[in-house]
């Protein structure tokens, strides 16, 4: 599951307070204050009231990084601040460091997928509980569920829809946001317009520019079983 | 005729219209309505040829009174006939929203009866989406050459953005392939919505005339079913941005298509052509090239075997080589193998230390292409750019040219 932003940022404050070097950190246990021998109680009072002054920037990055299904990323942010705060305070300008760019790889693959996930999730109506709602099973590469959220509440703010991904679920009522527990399989949804969909993704591409590689770099085969136009479809060309 | 038959047959009919983009827009969803739009816009799917599908594109109708020789919908084509209702339109558009397919419309049209009755459809589509379905999506609309200003400006109401297509980049083509079609008309409803849209310093700075929608105008034209050498294009491309302020010119690859006139080239232009220009565009759009830095009288077309920002370095040994430790920016986005977003991060970069080869590989720097140009902390060019490549031949007809994408068999079968 995800470390959130709060719960990292307290941890931190924690290590740094007691100046405990990267190598020394734990970020695999789930106790809330830095384990050991370091840890003096007071770092938990201090917690979420002092944020290390390294910019804004950096706790956008953290908050991404933390969406990333490696859960490496929280001792790498650690690694960095611990830079930031020990005479490197420009690092996050310097991106030929490995540190920073093995960082701004995860960040890009989350940001990639947030951004898929707003285009590929398939709506089908549905009758819920006997009331006509918007469900769609999407599988994202991240922890990114709650991050597209807001996307599809402003959007779609006047349907009831549901979202169904193996990690989590989000259901919108017309007023509420709720998140539930995730489903374990595809729940087989069907709709009416998929043919319709499917019918003008055929005949809006020209044959005569094919390129299936260009295709598979956009959207990697492991999307295509979710996405009825190109269901039935080993390769569409 | 059922509606997926009518579907196959318009969105067919619209797919050599390659603007897809829906992005530009900024808009909340309309109290009580449904959907929105973004700054940045949303590809929802992506086709076989690799292109984002971000709106449902559709013809209204493929009925046009126009010959266009080019053009798979002239009057004199034999393909089969269909022509959408306002209400068919409408139930796609919002059904196919709902489900997320889409980020909204892109709207074109044969011309029936006449320019006015034509675009008038179109209006009333766009229209009926905002008003009755409180629709706040994208909607792109094509403006029919000849369409009076009303109309135009009505569109603007509706739109998120407009465009009337150049089709060819001068008047003596248009008068071969195009009969009925004038530069003169086209251009002058281009220039009606550049009215409606107001300044081009307002526009940037997100303002627009009250009651006003449509925030960009785009154009489309066709390379390779004449002649013109590329720098016609580009210089048409060019006055076109500096007079209507452009958002993007669409450059599309004349590709043969069903029943085609005997006027035209039978083989398919090769889209590394198409892919070219659009390289030179984003060098006059984003990184000050001038269009005589890329095309010239003795280089009338764009090399097919190297970029064009690679011929203008190799045609310029005095800039070079830079060094990318003091060279200006706006220099090291001239070295072939250097983007604009990689010449701004080198500027951070060396401020705190020199960089060498390996860091621009880490940056991603096209170090291959670039090494021949640059000086690094640890690295100067080991040959002298001007002999690096022999100067390229010039392009003859009918030359096999080289494909930037495979052909797979579809591609000759035209089957999916």
């Amino acid at each position: 599951m995800r470390m959130t932003l709060e719960t990292w940022i307290k941890k931190a404050e924690g290590y740094l307070a007691t100046d405990t070097p990267p190598s020394w950190a734990d970020w695999e246990s789930d106790e809330d204050h830095p384990p050991g021998l370091f840890a003096p109680a007071r770092c938990d009072s201090r917690a979420g009231t002092l944020r290390p002054d390294v910019g804004p920037e950096f706790y956008e990055w953290a908050d991404l990084i933390l969406c990333h299904q490696d859960s490496h990323g929280a001792a790498i942010l650690y690694q960095i601040l611990w830079r930031l705060t020990h005479g490197e305070k420009n690092l996050l300008r310097i991106k030929t460091d490995d540190q920073m760019r093995r960082l701004e790889l995860m960040c890009r693959a989350v940001v990639t997928d947030i951004h898929r996930m707003k285009g590929f999730v398939r709506f089908k109506k549905i009758l819920l509980n006997g009331i006509e709602t918007y469900g769609a099973w999407y599988e994202p590469d991240h922890f990114i569920v709650p991050r597209v959220a807001g996307f599809f509440r402003s959007r779609f703010a006047l349907m009831r829809w549901v979202i169904f991904t193996p990690g989590g679920c989000l259901f919108w009522d017309c007023h509420r946001l709720r998140f539930g527990p995730g489903l374990a399989r595809d729940p087989g949804l069907r709709d009416d317009y998929d043919d319709l969909w499917q019918t003008y993704y055929k005949a809006t591409f020209n044959p005569s520019r094919a390129n299936p590689k260009l295709l598979r770099a956009h959207m990697p085969q492991r999307f295509w079983k979710n996405l009825p136009e190109l269901r039935g479809f080993n390769s569409p060309v | 005729m059922e509606l997926s038959e009518k579907l196959t047959i318009l969105s067919d009919a619209a797919k050599y219209d390659a603007s897809c983009a829906s992005s530009g827009a900024q808009r909340r969803r309309p109290v009580n309505g449904l959907g929105d739009a973004r700054r940045v816009g949303v590809c929802h799917s992506f086709a076989p040829d690799g292109r984002c599908i971000s709106l449902l594109k559709l013809l209204f109708t493929n009925y046009c009174i126009y010959d266009c020789q080019y053009c798979i919908n002239r009057v004199s084509s034999p393909v089969r006939r269909a022509a959408f209702t306002v209400d068919e339109i409408l139930t796609l558009t919002v059904e196919f929203y709902k489900r997320n397919f889409i980020e909204g419309l892109f709207l074109s049209s044969g011309v029936m009866v006449g320019p006015d009755h034509t675009m008038e459809k179109m209006v009333e589509a766009a229209r009926r989406l905002r008003l009755e379905h409180r629709f706040g999506g994208y909607i792109h609309l094509k403006v029919v050459p000849g369409a009076s200003p009303e109309l135009v400006r009505e569109a603007g109401r509706w739109a998120d953005r407009l465009s009337a297509n150049i089709e060819l980049s001068s008047q003596e083509e248009l008068d071969r392939l195009a009969p009925g079609k004038t530069h003169q008309n086209i251009e002058s409803s281009m220039s009606q919505i550049q009215r409606v849209i107001g300044p081009r310093q307002d526009q940037d700075r997100g303002k627009r005339p009250q009651g006003v929608l449509v925030s960009g105008q785009s154009t489309q034209l066709i390379v390779g079913a004449t002649p013109a050498p590329d720098r016609l294009i580009l210089e048409k491309a060019d006055r076109l941005y500096k007079r209507f302020a452009l958002n993007r010119v669409y450059y599309s690859a004349y590709s043969p298509i069903p029943h085609e006139s005997g006027d035209l080239p039978s083989a398919r232009v090769p889209l590394m052509r198409e892919h070219r220009l659009y390289q030179a565009d984003w060098l006059m759009r984003f990184y000050g090239f001038r269009v005589e830095e890329l095309v010239s009288q003795q280089h009338q077309n764009l090399s097919l075997r190297q970029d064009p920002k690679m011929s203008w370095a190799l045609a310029h040994p005095e800039f070079f080589p830079v060094d990318v430790n003091a060279a200006p920016r706006e220099m090291l986005w001239r070295v072939p193998g250097i983007g604009v977003r990689n010449a701004m991060r080198i500027a951070g970069i060396r401020r705190y230390h020199p960089l060498r080869l390996g860091d621009l590989k880490k940056l991603r720097v096209a170090v291959k292409r670039a090494r021949d140009f640059i000086i690094t902390a640890d690295s100067m060019p080991m040959r002298c750019p001007s002999r690096l490549v022999e100067p390229d031949r010039p392009r003859k007809t009918g030359e096999t040219q080289l494909e930037l994408f495979e052909a797979p068999v579809s591609a000759v079968t035209g089957e999916f």
